[in-house]
């Protein structure tokens, strides 16, 4: 049936053609008369938006497929949202036309991945995070710029937090105890520990009902900021805010 | 008698007669209904009802950690039940009356589209390009594969019920827009546990999103229940494509409550 109207299209098109065919004006184009337009005056140059902090890639699919390469092995399918609702969502490390490379929440630390483009939307990232576990301070960039510094809680020697470059994953208002009134999820997992709460030894950054433990290196693997400051941070980072443990 | 030269009407030859007596026919035919091959469907406008991720006509009930993107509501019912623990990004339980009847002119509309295939049944294992595609009740077991571009237009018109099985997904082969796919569906919708869904549903009766279904999209029921349990709704967040200019700022997460497990 399709390819019937199509033929009747073409047909329709041609015979349309030839019936109705005119001819075109024929002949030089006069030339356009023009003056020379003044100078514009001299304007002072606009400023420059600050750079930013990185780019969230989220998926608008309901799954995200993980290549080795662009254009490579399939090594992974991620669902979208993932399982604790909360988007699926990447911090984009590379951009190749079509393909994304994108850092990964899961072990190795570090893992990165490439994604299609047409599976996210791309989002500026303003803010980011540095964590000092000699210092025991989370600081917080807008672009450049310094915008304030709190006091955490990072692990002890046994249980060290992770160093590296990494992403908050989700947020959780937490329903158990023990993690304040906010929960970002890091795409960091503890090097000491495998399972722990249920889970597989994911890094969080997190409130805490343990205030004492404010300002050393207390924690399990997690950075623990008081309740105060992590509803602040809850209320302004999106997914895919870089996070780098020093 | 001879022939007034100045107002003489020269008849066309017969064959340059018969060709404009076809393409008249084939253009008026055009006209009438039949489609040409490449015309590309028209988005379903939503309306109001576009604002919603959930809408129900009797009610809303909800059992475990649901997160919507979008309104929650029910009209002409008032009922919405299990929020919290379930979340919108929107307004829970917004006024939905207006959105009933947006609803109910967008149902027709799809309704009443053309089908380019028809006689379906079964859709898993399937890759469709964009068309409408009509059935009696449709099932996805399996993966449904849409492959198309951002401006691809679906609309399933089941003139039964949807049922999807567990587990079954609909995946996007493209930079597709979930919110250019549409499911009509003349009695209820079944979305089965675990399974993925993508695009909106607008079911005459009633929609069911088993434990753990998730939708890039919408379920909008006009005269039932739409019954959820612990799923995912990312409703008219879901309308967005992968951006060519420079990208907007992301906003802040949105909390989801739930039970956290980090190391502490």
């Amino acid at each position: 049936m399709r390819r019937m109207r199509l033929v009747a299209s073409v047909s329709a098109a041609a015979v349309l053609l030839a019936v109705l065919s005119a001819c075109a004006p024929t002949g030089p184009v006069p030339p356009v008369n023009s003056t020379p337009a003044p100078s514009a005056p001299v304007e002072a140059p606009a400023e420059e938006a600050p750079a930013p902090a990185g780019t969230a890639a989220t998926a608008i699919t309901a799954t995200v497929t993980i290549h080795d390469a662009p254009d490579g092995v399939a090594m992974a399918t991620l669902a979208h949202p993932q399982r604790s609702g909360a988007p699926l969502t990447f911090l984009v490390s590379e951009i190749q036309g079509e393909w994304l490379n994108v850092h990964l929440s899961q072990r190795p630390n570090g893992s990165t991945g490439w994604v299609r483009a047409d599976e996210v939307t791309l989002q500026r990232l303003d803010y980011s995070l540095r964590v000092s576990t000699a210092e025991n301070t989370v600081t917080l960039f807008r672009n450049a710029d310094i915008v304030a510094t709190y006091a955490a809680a990072t692990g002890t020697g046994g249980t060290p937090t992770p160093v590296g470059t990494f992403y908050l994953t989700e947020l959780l208002a937490p329903m158990n105890q023990g993690y304040g009134p906010f929960a970002f999820g890091v795409s960091a997992f503890s090097d000491a520990v495998t399972s722990f709460g249920g889970g597989v030894g994911q890094i969080g950054l997190h409130g805490t009902d343990d205030s004492a433990s404010i300002g050393t290196a207390a924690s399990h693997g997690c950075i623990r900021l008081s309740n105060e400051d992590i509803t602040t941070l809850a209320g302004i980072l999106p997914l895919g805010t870089p996070i780098t443990i020093e | 008698m001879p022939n007034s030269s100045a107002n003489a009407f020269a008849f066309p030859s017969k064959r340059r007669l018969i060709a404009v007596v076809l393409a008249v026919a084939v253009v008026a035919g055009i006209g009438a209904g039949v489609r040409p091959a490449h015309a590309a469907e028209a988005p379903v406008d939503l309306g109001t009802a576009g604002a919603f991720g959930v809408l129900g006509g009797e009610e809303v009930t909800n059992t475990g950690l649901t997160v919507i993107g979008g309104d929650v509501g029910a009209s002409p019912g008032t009922s919405i039940v299990g929020f919290p623990p379930g979340i919108a990004s929107g307004v829970v339980d917004a006024p939905a009356a207006q959105a009933q009847l947006d609803l109910a002119a967008a149902y027709l509309d799809a309704e009443g589209r053309f089908p380019t295939t028809s006689g379906l049944t079964e859709l898993g294992g399937q890759n469709l390009v964009p068309g409408v595609y009509s059935g009696g009740a449709l099932t996805i077991t399996g993966d449904l594969t849409l492959t198309g571009d951002a401006n691809s237009v679906w609309i399933f018109q089941a003139s039964s019920s949807l049922i999807t099985a567990s587990a079954s997904r609909v995946m996007l082969s493209g930079p597709i827009n979930p919110c250019n796919v549409f499911w009509q569906v003349d009695s209820s919708a079944t979305l089965g546990t675990g399974s993925s869904m993508v695009g909106t549903v607008m079911a005459l009766t009633s929609i069911s999103a088993d434990t753990g279904a998730s939708v890039a999209g919408r379920l909008l029921a006009r005269n039932g229940t739409t019954t959820l349990d612990a799923n995912s709704v990312t409703g008219p967040l879901a309308c967005t494509t992968a951006a060519t200019a420079p990208p907007a700022t992301a906003p802040p997460a949105a909390a989801v409550p739930g039970e956290a497990t980090f190391t502490g």
